[in-house]
C-alpha cells in the first residue's frame, strides 16, 4: 500500500531583485509513489532538485519557493491528507513530528545553540501530547536507551557534543513520536566515515523498531546500497530511473545512472575509473528534450528534441530513456 | 644548499591553546608527526583521517599559516620558518584548497588569480599569459571557459580544475592539496583525482593529498598515513595499508566504508566515541578508548612506531 | 556605473526618492552662488515680507531674502557634511583595514586608542571646543572638527570585516598568487568592506548635519554663517513661532528633515544593492 503519492509535481523558485527575475526549474514534473515500511532512497547530485522535492514533498513550501502543478498525498491508516491543499498552519503542525519527521542536514543548525538539549525534547513533546513530567522524562530516557544515548546529554549544550552525536540527538527528536514517515535530508553528510556508519546503524535500528517508513535523500550511493530498498535517481528536476536497489546496481539501464556508478572508486579496486564528461545542467534554463542529451554517449537525434517520460520495465523499474523504448 | 629530501618533517607537534583567562585547555592537534618525501621521486602521499585527526594542521603547518610549537618542518634542508611568505618558496611548494567557491573571491573574475600568479611568479610580457593557457590545457579548460566569468559561474568540478591549474603556473616540485574532491560531485570527482595521478607521472609534481576517502586515496596515492588525533598511526605503502591494514583503527576506518555494492553490506555495529576531547587527552594510546583489541598496557603508555612488514605501526600489538 | 544609477532609479523607490532629494540639493547649492545678496548682511532687504514674486519665500526679521539664504544654507550644511564625512572616512579606513589586517600588537595598541575615542564624551567636548573656538569657527574648521569624532565606531566596523575576510580561502590563494598586503586588502577584501563604507558614509553625513543643527541652535557655531542649523537659531532668537513667521521657521526645518530623509533612502538602497550577497544573486543571473 502506499503510504505517499507523488504525481507530476512542479516546484519552481521564481525571484526578482532589482528588475532581474529569474525561474529556476528546481523539481519538474516528478511522480512516484512510496509503500508502507520501506526505505526509498533519492539519489542525485548537487542541482538536482532533491532538496526542493523534500522539501515540497514535506510541506515546507515559503517563497522564493512556489508548487505550480502536482499533488502530493499521504494515505495514513485513518485518513488521506493532501498536503499542499493544507491551508491551516495548526493542522500542518499537528502534523510534523507526530505523523511526518524530517532528519536535516547539518545537525549544528538544527539544535538551538544557547538552550540545553532538554529543552528541544521538551518543545516537541508537549506540543503534541498532554503528558506529565514524569511521563515525559520516562518517554524520553526509554527512547534514549534505544539509541545508545545516555541521560547525561539532556543537561549539555549543543556545542559540547560531537557531530555525531548531534546528529544521534537529531535522529532521536525526529523519532520519539513514532511518525509514520520519516525524512532524512542528507543526515551523513558532514559527517566522519566512523560515526556515518554508527547514524546509518541507527536509523535503521529505529526504523526496524518503529516500522516506519523511510524516505533517504543523499547524493552518496553507497549509502543508498546499504540502507534502502528502493531508489530513485533524479538528474535535472526529473527522475530518470527508478526501481529496486539491487537492479539499479547490477543493472542500471539509464545512461546517467551508468555513468555515475562507473565513476564511484572503491577501496580494493584500482582499476581505472572515469569522470563523466559535462556538468550537469543549470535549473534555469535546461537544455531541450532529455536534459541529459548533451553529456550522453548514446544521444541520438530523437533525445535533442524531444523529452523522455518514464516507463515501466516490469520488476517495478521504471526509466526515461528512448533507449528503453526499443531504440526507436 | 644540497640536500636529498624534498620535504623533511621531524616530530612535527601542533598544541592549540582553547579559552582565555583563567579556563584554558591545550589541544595538541598535530602530535610528533615524521616523514619525509624525496627529492628526485616525485610521489602521492596520502594524509588520511576523520575530523579532528590534524591532517589539515598538517598541511597549514608546511604552507607556513601556522607555526609549529616544536619539531620542524625542512624545505629542501631549509626550515619552513626561514622560508614561509617568500617568493621562491611559494613558486615551489602551492596549495589547493577544499571549497573551489571559496578558494577564489565569489566578486572577483577568476581569471584575475591566474594572471596575477603568471606575473608575480614569471618574466611575462604585459598583457600575454602563455603560461596561463598552458596550465588551463593541463587540467582539461579551455580558456573559453573561464574568461571573464565568476566562480559562481562555474560549476565545482570546473573550480577545482581552475584551482589546480592556477597552481601549476609556478610549476611547483609540491602541491599540498587539502580535501580537494570532497565537495564536488561524485560523477566529476574522477576528473580531478586522475588529474593528480597524471601530475604526478608527467609533470614531476609531489603531491601531499588529504582526504577522509579511502577509495580516491586508494586510487591514486603511493603511500598513506592513517591519522587519529594528530598522530600517525599507520604508514606505509597504500596497497599494503589498505589491503591488509595492521592498526585497529585503520582497521575500523577500512571497514567503515561504505561500498558502492548492495551486496556488500555493513554486518557488524560498532560502538561510536562520545565527547571528542576525552579522546585528544587521553594518556596511553588514543584509541584505548573504543579499541577491540585494547588490554592494560595501551591504558598506560602511549605506543611506540614499530617497524613491520616494511611499515610503521603505532600499536602495542607489534611491539 | 550609470547602468547601475538607472538600475536602481527605476527598480527601487526609495532610491529614487533619496537620489532625487539628493540632486535637487545639490542642484539648489550652486545655484546659491548666484545670491544676488551677501547673505551675511543685515537689513539687505526690507523686513517681514510675506512670500512675493521678489521674494518667493518672504523676508525675514533680520532684512534677508528667506529663499536665498535657505539655499545658502543648503550649501554649507552640505559642503560641512561632505568634509567632516570624508575626513573621518578616511580615518576610519586607514585604521580600521590596516589594524585588522596587521594584527598582534598593532592591532592591540590602535584599538586601545580607538575604543578611547569611541568612549570619549562628544557631545560636551564638541560644546566645549566651539565655546572656545567661536569666532574663528568657519565651516572648514567645524568640519574637521567634527571628522575627527566620527571615525572611531567605524573603524571597529571595518576591522571586524577583515578580520573575519582574513580567513577566507580567498585571501589564502591571492598569497600564493604573489599579491602584497596591500594589493590584498585593496582588492580582495575592499568589495567586501565597501558596501559598508557607502552605508556609514551616508549616515555620517547625516549625522554631521544633525550635530551642526545642534551644535547652532544652541548658539555655539559662527552665527554669521548661514546653515540650517544657524537659520533655526536666528528664526528662534527672533520668535518666528510667536510671530507665525512660519516661512522663516519652516523652511530650515522642512529642508533638514527632506534631507536627512532622502539620505537615509539612498543609504538603505545603496547598502542593499551593494550587498554581496544579492550582488552574487544578479551575477548569476547576469
Amino acid at each position: 500500500m502506499a503510504i505517499l503519492e507523488v504525481n507530476n509535481l512542479k516546484a519552481y523558485y521564481v525571484t526578482h531583485t532589482f528588475g532581474r527575475s529569474s525561474t529556476v526549474r528546481a523539481v519538474d514534473g516528478v511522480s512516484f509513489q512510496v509503500n508502507k515500511n520501506e526505505i526509498y532512497g533519492i539519489a542525485g547530485e548537487s542541482g538536482c532538485g532533491k532538496s526542493t522535492l523534500l522539501k515540497a514533498i514535506s510541506g515546507l513550501v515559503k517563497p522564493p519557493l512556489q508548487i505550480l502543478d502536482g499533488e502530493v498525498g499521504y494515505n495514513f491508516d485513518d485518513e488521506r491528507l493532501d498536503i499542499l491543499s493544507l491551508r491551516d498552519d495548526r493542522k500542518r503542525r499537528k502534523l510534523r513530528g507526530a505523523r511526518i519527521s524530517l532528519i536535516p542536514q547539518g545537525s549544528m543548525s538544527v539544535l538551538n545553540p544557547v538552550r540545553r538539549v532538554r529543552k528541544a525534547f521538551e518543545d516537541v513533546i508537549y506540543a503534541h501530547l498532554d503528558v506529565s513530567e514524569k511521563e515525559f522524562e520516562e518517554l524520553v530516557s526509554r527512547h534514549l536507551l534505544a539509541l545508545g544515548l545516555d541521560w547525561t546529554v539532556m543537561h549539555t549544550y549543543p556545542h559540547q557534543l560531537s557531530g555525531g552525536m548531534r546528529q544521534r540527538i537529531t535522529i532521536a527528536l525526529s523519532t520519539i513520536l513514532r511518525p509514520d514517515i520519516i525524512f532524512a535530508d542528507e543526515p551523513t553528510t558532514a559527517l566522519d566515515v566512523v560515526v556515518q556508519r554508527g547514524v546509518v546503524q541507527l536509523i535503521k535500528k529505529i526504523k526496524e523498531e518503529q516500522q516506519n517508513t523511510l524516505i533517504m535523500v543523499t547524493h552518496d550511493m553507497s549509502i543508498h546500497a546499504n540502507l534502502c530498498d528502493r531508489l530513485a535517481v533524479m538528474y535535472a528536476g526529473e527522475i530518470v530511473e527508478e526501481g529496486d536497489v539491487q537492479s539499479i546496481f547490477s543493472a542500471p539501464k539509464h545512461p546517467y545512472t551508468t555513468m555515475l556508478l562507473d565513476s564511484l572508486p572503491k577501496v580494493g579496486d584500482s582499476s581505472a575509473r572515469v569522470s563523466a564528461p559535462g556538468a550537469p545542467p543549470s535549473l534555469v534554463d535546461p537544455p531541450e528534450g532529455c536534459r541529459f542529451h548533451p553529456r550522453c554517449p548514446h544521444v541520438m537525434e530523437r533525445c535533442r528534441v524531444e523529452s523522455p517520460v518514464l516507463n515501466g520495465l516490469g520488476n517495478g523499474h521504471r526509466v526515461a530513456c528512448f533507449l528503453q523504448e526499443g531504440g526507436k | 644548499m644540497k640536500n636529498g629530501k624534498l620535504l623533511a618533517v621531524d616530530n612535527l607537534t601542533k598544541v592549540f591553546t582553547k579559552g582565555q583567562g583563567l579556563v584554558k585547555s591545550k589541544i595538541e592537534a598535530v602530535s610528533k608527526v615524521s616523514f619525509d618525501l624525496e627529492l628526485d621521486r616525485p610521489e602521492i602521499l596520502t594524509l588520511a583521517g576523520e575530523s579532528g585527526s590534524g591532517k589539515s594542521t598538517v598541511a597549514k603547518l608546511i604552507l607556513g599559516f601556522e607555526t609549529p610549537t616544536t619539531g620542524s618542518i625542512l624545505y629542501k634542508g631549509e626550515p619552513i620558518a626561514n622560508l614561509k611568505g617568500k617568493k621562491d618558496f611559494m613558486r615551489a611548494v602551492q596549495p589547493i584548497f577544499q571549497n573551489p567557491f571559496e578558494t577564489f573571491n565569489p566578486l572577483k573574475k577568476v581569471q584575475s588569480y591566474f594572471h596575477e600568479t603568471e606575473r608575480n611568479f614569471t618574466q611575462t610580457s604585459p598583457g600575454q599569459y602563455p603560461l596561463t593557457e598552458k596550465s588551463l590545457q593541463l587540467v582539461g579548460l579551455t580558456s573559453a571557459e573561464i574568461k571573464d566569468k565568476y566562480p559562481s559561474e562555474m560549476s565545482g568540478g570546473q573550480l577545482q580544475r581552475a584551482s589546480i591549474a592556477r597552481a601549476l603556473i609556478t610549476n611547483p616540485s609540491l602541491l599540498i592539496a587539502d580535501e580537494p574532491v570532497s565537495m564536488i560531485d561524485a560523477s566529476l570527482r574522477m576528473s580531478v583525482v586522475n588529474l593528480f595521478k597524471t601530475l604526478k607521472e608527467e609533470a614531476q609534481v609531489s603531491i601531499i593529498y588529504i582526504t577522509h576517502d579511502l577509495a580516491t586515496a586508494y586510487y591514486i596515492s603511493d603511500r598513506i598515513a592513517i591519522m587519529l588525533r594528530g598522530q600517525f598511526v599507520e604508514l606505509g605503502s597504500v596497497k599494503k595499508v589498505l589491503d591488509n591494514p595492521l592498526h585497529p583503527y585503520s582497521q575500523l576506518l577500512k571497514t567503515s566504508v561504505p561500498a558502492p555494492d548492495p551486496r556488500d553490506r555493513w554486518t557488524e555495529d560498532i560502538a561510536l566515541s562520545d565527547l571528542e576531547t576525552k579522546e585528544y587527552t587521553r594518556k596511553g594510546c588514543k584509541f584505548a578508548g573504543r579499541c577491540p583489541k585494547v588490554f592494560d598496557l595501551c591504558h598506560e603508555q602511549e605506543p611506540d612506531h614499530h617497524a613491520v612488514d616494511d611499515r610503521l605501526v603505532k600499536c602495542h600489538l607489534y611491539a | 556605473m550609470f547602468r547601475v544609477i538607472r538600475d536602481l532609479y527605476v527598480n527601487d523607490r526609495r532610491f529614487t526618492f533619496g537620489f532625487t532629494v539628493l540632486v535637487f540639493f545639490v542642484i539648489i547649492s550652486f545655484v546659491s552662488l548666484l545670491s544676488p545678496y551677501d547673505m551675511r548682511a543685515w537689513n539687505a532687504v526690507p523686513r517681514y515680507l510675506p512670500p512675493s514674486a521678489k521674494h518667493p519665500l518672504g523676508t525675514n526679521s533680520i532684512g534677508q531674502d528667506i529663499m536665498w539664504q535657505a539655499m545658502v544654507a543648503t550649501k554649507n550644511s552640505l559642503l560641512l557634511g561632505a568634509i567632516a564625512a570624508a575626513i573621518s572616512r578616511v580615518i576610519a579606513i586607514v585604521v580600521g583595514l590596516l589594524s585588522g589586517y596587521k594584527g598582534g600588537i598593532f592591532d592591540r595598541i590602535v584599538m586601545v586608542m580607538t575604543d578611547s575615542f569611541i568612549i570619549l564624551p562628544m557631545f560636551p567636548i564638541l560644546i566645549l571646543i566651539a565655546t572656545i573656538l567661536r569666532s574663528s569657527l568657519n565651516m572648514v574648521v567645524l568640519g574637521v572638527v567634527i571628522g575627527l569624532f566620527g571615525w572611531a565606531w567605524d573603524a571597529r566596523l571595518f576591522r571586524s570585516q577583515i578580520l573575519s575576510l582574513k580567513e577566507r580561502e580567498f585571501t589564502r590563494t591571492a598569497v600564493f598568487s604573489g599579491l602584497s598586503t596591500f594589493k590584498i586588502v585593496l582588492t580582495e577584501h575592499l568589495p567586501y568592506v565597501f558596501p559598508l563604507v557607502m552605508a556609514t558614509t551616508i549616515n555620517n553625513v547625516i549625522w554631521v548635519i544633525g550635530m551642526e543643527v545642534t551644535l547652532s541652535m544652541l548658539g555655539l557655531s559662527n552665527l554669521n554663517t548661514p546653515t540650517i542649523g544657524t537659520m533655526i537659531y536666528w528664526a528662534l532668537q527672533y520668535q518666528a513661532i510667536f510671530l507665525e513667521m512660519w516661512n522663516w521657521i519652516l523652511t530650515p526645518v522642512t529642508i533638514c528633515v527632506v534631507l536627512i530623509l532622502g539620505l537615509y533612502m539612498l543609504s538603505t538602497s545603496i547598502s542593499e544593492y551593494l550587498d554581496p550577497r544579492t550582488r552574487l544573486q544578479m551575477i548569476r543571473k547576469g
